[in-house]
C-alpha cells in the first residue's frame, strides 16, 4: 500500500527523529532522546541507519569528559523528507 | 516510542506534527545579554556625561574601558551557555550571528570614530535599532520591537544635539530600550 513511501523514514522513531531535526539547526542526542521518549539504545540504532543512508550527519565529540553526540540533518535528509511528506499528501487526497 | 510498525498516512502525519510542536519554543531569550549590555552603555555613556559636565577629568571617555569587562563576561557566560544548550534552533542561529554582526559594525565605528567627526553615539544607537528590533521580531517579543523603533527615532534625535548631551540621551535611550524590554523578557523566561 505504501510502495512510495520511504522505507527509511516510515518508522516512527526515524520519522520522529528527522521531524525533530528539520525544526532544528542542530540537537544532541539527548535532547532527541527526550522529545522521542526512546530508549538510548534504539535511538542510537535508528540514528545509525539515518547516517548510513546520508539522511543525518553525526558529530561525536567531548563535553569535558563526557562524550557528546550531536545529530544535523543533511541536504539529502531535507529532500527525502519533503518527498516523504508529499507522498503522504497523495495517499491523504 | 516503537520503532519498526507500520504506520498509516495519519500517523506518519501525527508523528511529524506532534515532534514540530515539541521542537517549537526552544529558542533562547537571553535576556541577559541585554541586561548585561543595557547596564554596561548606560553606566558608560551617564559616567561620561557627569564627567564632561560637572567635573574636570581629563579622559572621560575611559569610562568606555568597562566595555571590555563586559565582553569578557559576555563571552564566559557564552561558553556556559552553550555547555548547556541541548538544540540549536534555526532562530538561535541568526539571532547569534545578527548581534555579532552588530558587534563587528561597532568595533570599526569605535576604531574610526574621528573618521566621522565622533558621531559614534547616533551611528551606534540607530545602527542598535536593526539586531533590536530584528530579535523583537524572532522572539516574537513587542517590548523589544518598540526598543527597536525608539532606537531610530533616539539616533535621529541624537544627532541634532551636542555631544556633551549625546550621551545623556543614549543613556536614557539604553534604559529604555535594552534594559527595560530585557527585565520584562527575564521575567517572561
Amino acid at each position: 500500500m505504501f510502495k512510495d513511501l520511504d522505507p527509511l523514514l516510515h518508522s516512527q522513531l526515524r520519522l520522529a527523529v528527522v521531524s525533530l531535526l528539520i525544526s532544528v539547526d542542530s540537537a544532541e542526542f539527548t535532547w532527541l532522546r527526550e522529545k522521542t521518549n526512546s530508549t538510548a539504545g534504539n535511538l542510537s540504532v535508528q540514528l545509525d541507519k539515518l547516517s548510513e543512508a546520508g539522511y543525518v550527519s553525526i558529530e561525536k565529540t567531548f563535553r569535558g569528559k563526557r562524550p557528546l553526540t550531536t545529530c544535523k540533518i543533511t541536504r539529502k535528509g531535507v529532500k527525502a523528507f519533503e518527498d516523504y511528506v508529499n507522498s503522504l499528501k497523495d495517499y491523504i487526497k | 516510542m516503537s520503532t519498526e510498525n507500520q504506520l498509516s498516512p495519519k500517523q506518519s502525519l501525527d508523528v511529524i506534527t506532534s515532534m514540530i510542536q515539541q521542537a517549537k519554543g526552544n529558542t533562547q531569550k537571553n535576556s541577559f545579554y541585554f541586561l548585561l549590555w543595557g547596564c554596561t552603555i548606560a553606566v558608560a555613556n551617564l559616567g561620561v556625561y557627569i564627567m564632561l559636565k560637572f567635573t574636570q577629568v581629563e579622559n572621560p571617555y575611559n569610562m568606555f574601558l568597562i566595555t571590555l569587562v563586559s565582553a569578557a563576561v559576555s563571552i564566559v557566560y557564552g561558553i556556559r551557555q552553550n555547555k548547556k544548550s541541548t538544540v540549536s534552533t534555526h532562530l538561535d542561529e541568526i539571532y547569534k550571528w545578527v548581534w555579532m554582526s552588530f558587534g563587528a559594525t561597532c568595533f570599526i565605528f569605535w576604531i574610526f570614530g574621528g573618521k566621522v567627526g565622533w558621531q559614534i553615539n547616533p551611528i551606534i544607537t540607530t545602527l542598535c535599532a536593526i539586531p533590536t528590533f530584528i530579535s523583537g521580531v524572532l522572539l516574537k517579543f513587542k517590548p523589544l520591537m518598540f526598543g527597536g523603533i525608539v532606537f531610530w527615532v533616539s539616533g535621529a534625535v541624537i544627532f541634532l544635539v551636542d555631544i556633551e548631551t549625546q550621551f545623556l540621551l543614549t543613556s536614557i535611550a539604553v534604559i529604555v530600550c535594552y534594559i527595560i524590554p530585557g527585565y520584562m523578557l527575564k521575567r517572561s523566561e
